[in-house]
């Protein structure tokens, strides 16, 4: 546990959902000596689209690991529906399914015939392929189903990999940053996918998403999101109250020197801070201090000016000091703490 | 704690020894059929294995011809006696490449949705073995239409005894290597390590030259590959006792233990991680 993490303010909590299908109580996980995962409490709902929003190494993968029953932790456990977890428990592996960060796909097979293996893995009956071709039509990939999965897109391989994942009829998917590496066209693609298929089936059988995910906008869509910070819990909360807890517009300067630029404007009184080389003036109003902050930037050197609304990112940095980006370790990708 | 205040009066769903029983099933046929249909994908990929061992056959055989004593073969001639060993070196490589795929396959996330699903560990393994094995045979297959020629007597051949001992040997390797490749992070690194620790067991094993009094005599005892030697030379041959250094019931004891053991390796390094 690191100085840094241990004097942050304890941010407050929502409440826990009344519906808890998947309960994860006080888990600690050591990689070695090192502490990944640390007392880390969270109750998901049913039906919940749950995020885990965190920077990379700051232990969402290895907490989706451990709720997968991959690796055992050091202490704590899970309930599901009130039923303590033993690992590994088949009746727990019969309900859930995991999209991990690469596809989980055999790329010189056909699509049909990695469902067909995951079908069988899974022991489905025989009416997996019905429910593998509404998936396929679902993604718009039906006719492509006897092509080499290496024949098919980066966003593609994704959605036959969801598909592969949503074929066991899961309750709970877990998702290890699903969406890594796409273009913004295949995420929303990808989103869209599952969007759909759990409206569809929501009658039937509602299917609980935790999601691991260091975007911003992945975090959003969320009902209910965990912070995570080098291996803790930040707070767990809704992201219209996070994001209510910053201001609700951001204007982003880029200059030669944004230290010299962050003290020109202090005669104006708001909360700044420069990250990546970057100085961020939040305010209530981008576009009325707009004018105010260019003229009085104007004389530094102004490279770039950006008004933006306020992200799950500027929360992330407004509770952990440093920027959501950043891979753990990184201390240059920091804010340098110069607020007003 | 608070949290499960609200939990649902819905259970875990309940399990019976049938649906076990299917998973255990579904996860063993699964990985079986895969590598079935990856053979079916890449044929040249496989058949290359079988030619390896012809030319290395053919080249030693008629490199060395005649000019080696052998005692106790009918003739002498080194293309005869090589055969079981190139026999062995096809068993070799296709456990070696087949088992590569294991490390690709832990990168690639493939196996990581396979541990996630209800069936076991041991189905998994044993689903990987039947894949591995199956490959083999069919390019024993193959490899046998050239027996006629190393002097092999295909009437007195003990079929059940050679298909026996390929399995047992098989098996025992594919289950030695995936227990190392589940370890590596590298192809390169299980490369370098088959090379140096398999290759020498082949050198070792009584394909090259026959058993030798003293300390060889005692290597070869310890080494699987030379029981797996053993039994097929046996088997395709069995007046050719001298060539080995144990008898058939001896050798096929020896792959047992071989393959029993390198299995339970297997299972220890997959629950591991």
């Amino acid at each position: 546990m690191n100085d840094r993490t241990a004097n942050l303010p304890t941010a407050p909590r929502d409440a826990d959902p009344r519906n808890v299908l998947l309960a994860i109580e006080k888990v600690t996980f050591r990689h070695g000596a090192r502490v990944a995962i640390e007392d880390v409490e969270i109750a998901i709902g049913e039906d919940e689209l749950f995020g885990l929003l965190g920077p990379n190494g700051s232990g969402k993968s290895t907490l989706l690991s451990l709720c997968a029953g991959l690796q055992r932790p050091a202490s704590g456990g899970f309930r599901y529906r009130g039923v303590a977890l033993t690992s590994p428990d088949r009746r727990w592996r019969r309900e859930l399914s995991v999209v991990f960060q690469r596809p989980s796909l055999d790329e010189r097979l056909t699509i049909w015939e990695n469902l067909g293996l995951h079908a069988q893995i899974h022991a489905l009956p025989g009416s997996w392929r019905e429910r593998a071709r509404e998936l396929l039509q679902l993604g718009a990939l039906l006719e492509r189903r006897d092509e080499a999965v290496s024949t098919l897109s980066g966003g593609m391989k994704r959605k036959v990999d969801l598909a592969r994942a949503l074929l066991s009829n899961p309750r709970l998917l877990l998702l290890d940053e699903p969406t890594s590496g796409l273009d913004e066209r295949s995420y929303r693609a990808f989103w869209e996918y599952l969007r759909s298929w759990r409206t569809a089936t929501r009658a039937e059988a509602p299917i609980t998403v935790i999601v691991a995910t260091h975007r911003s906008d992945e975090a959003e869509q969320c009902d209910r999101l965990a912070i995570l910070d080098r291996g803790r819990v930040i707070t767990v909360s809704r992201p219209s109250t996070l994001k209510s807890r910053v201001a609700p517009d951001r204007i982003v300067l880029r200059a030669a020197k944004p230290n010299e630029l962050a003290e020109a404007l202090a005669p104006l009184a708001l909360p700044h801070s420069v990250i990546d080389g970057a100085l961020h003036v939040e305010c209530d109003d981008g576009q009325r201090w707009l004018p105010q902050v260019v003229e009085v930037a104007a004389p530094c050197g102004i490279r770039a000016i950006e008004v933006r609304s306020a992200t799950l990112g500027d929360v992330f940095v407004a509770l952990t000091g440093h920027a959501l980006e950043a891979t753990l370790g990184d201390e240059t990708a920091g804010a340098n703490g110069g607020r007003a | 704690m608070t949290q499960l205040e609200g939990v649902q009066p819905e259970v875990m769903p309940t399990t019976t020894p049938q649906r076990t029983l299917a998973e255990e099933w579904g996860m063993l046929c699964a990985l079986w059929r895969r590598d079935l249909l990856r053979l079916r994908k890449e044929p040249s990929r496989w058949l290359g294995l079988v030619l390896q061992p012809i030319v290395f056959w053919l080249m030693l055989g008629f490199g060395f011809g005649s000019s080696i004593s052998l005692p106790g073969t009918t003739d002498g001639h080194y293309l005869h006696f090589f055969f079981p060993g190139a026999l062995v070196m096809l068993v070799l490589f296709t456990s070696i490449f087949a088992t590569m795929s294991v490390i690709e396959d832990r990168q690639s996330g493939f196996l990581q949705a396979v541990l996630c699903a209800p069936g076991s560990r041991a189905s998994m393994i044993g689903g990987k073995l039947l894949g591995v094995v199956s490959v083999t045979l069919i390019q024993v297959m193959l490899f046998l239409i050239g027996a006629p020629f190393a002097g092999v007597e295909l009437a007195s051949v003990n079929w059940l005894s050679l298909f026996g001992a390929i399995v047992l040997l098989s098996s025992g390797l594919t289950a030695a290597n995936f227990a190392i490749a589940w370890r590596l992070n590298s192809t390169q690194a299980y490369h370098a390590l088959m090379s140096i620790a398999l290759l020498p067991l082949w050198v070792m094993s009584g394909a090259l030259f026959p058993p030798r009094a003293g300390w060889l005599h005692t290597a070869m005892l310890a080494n699987p590959l030379a029981h797996g030697t053993a039994a097929i030379r046996l088997s395709l041959a069995p007046e050719t006792t001298t060539l080995t250094p144990l008898g058939l019931g001896a050798s096929f004891l020896w792959l047992g233990v071989f393959g029993a053991v390198a299995f339970v390796f297997a299972l220890r390094a997959t629950r591991r991680s």
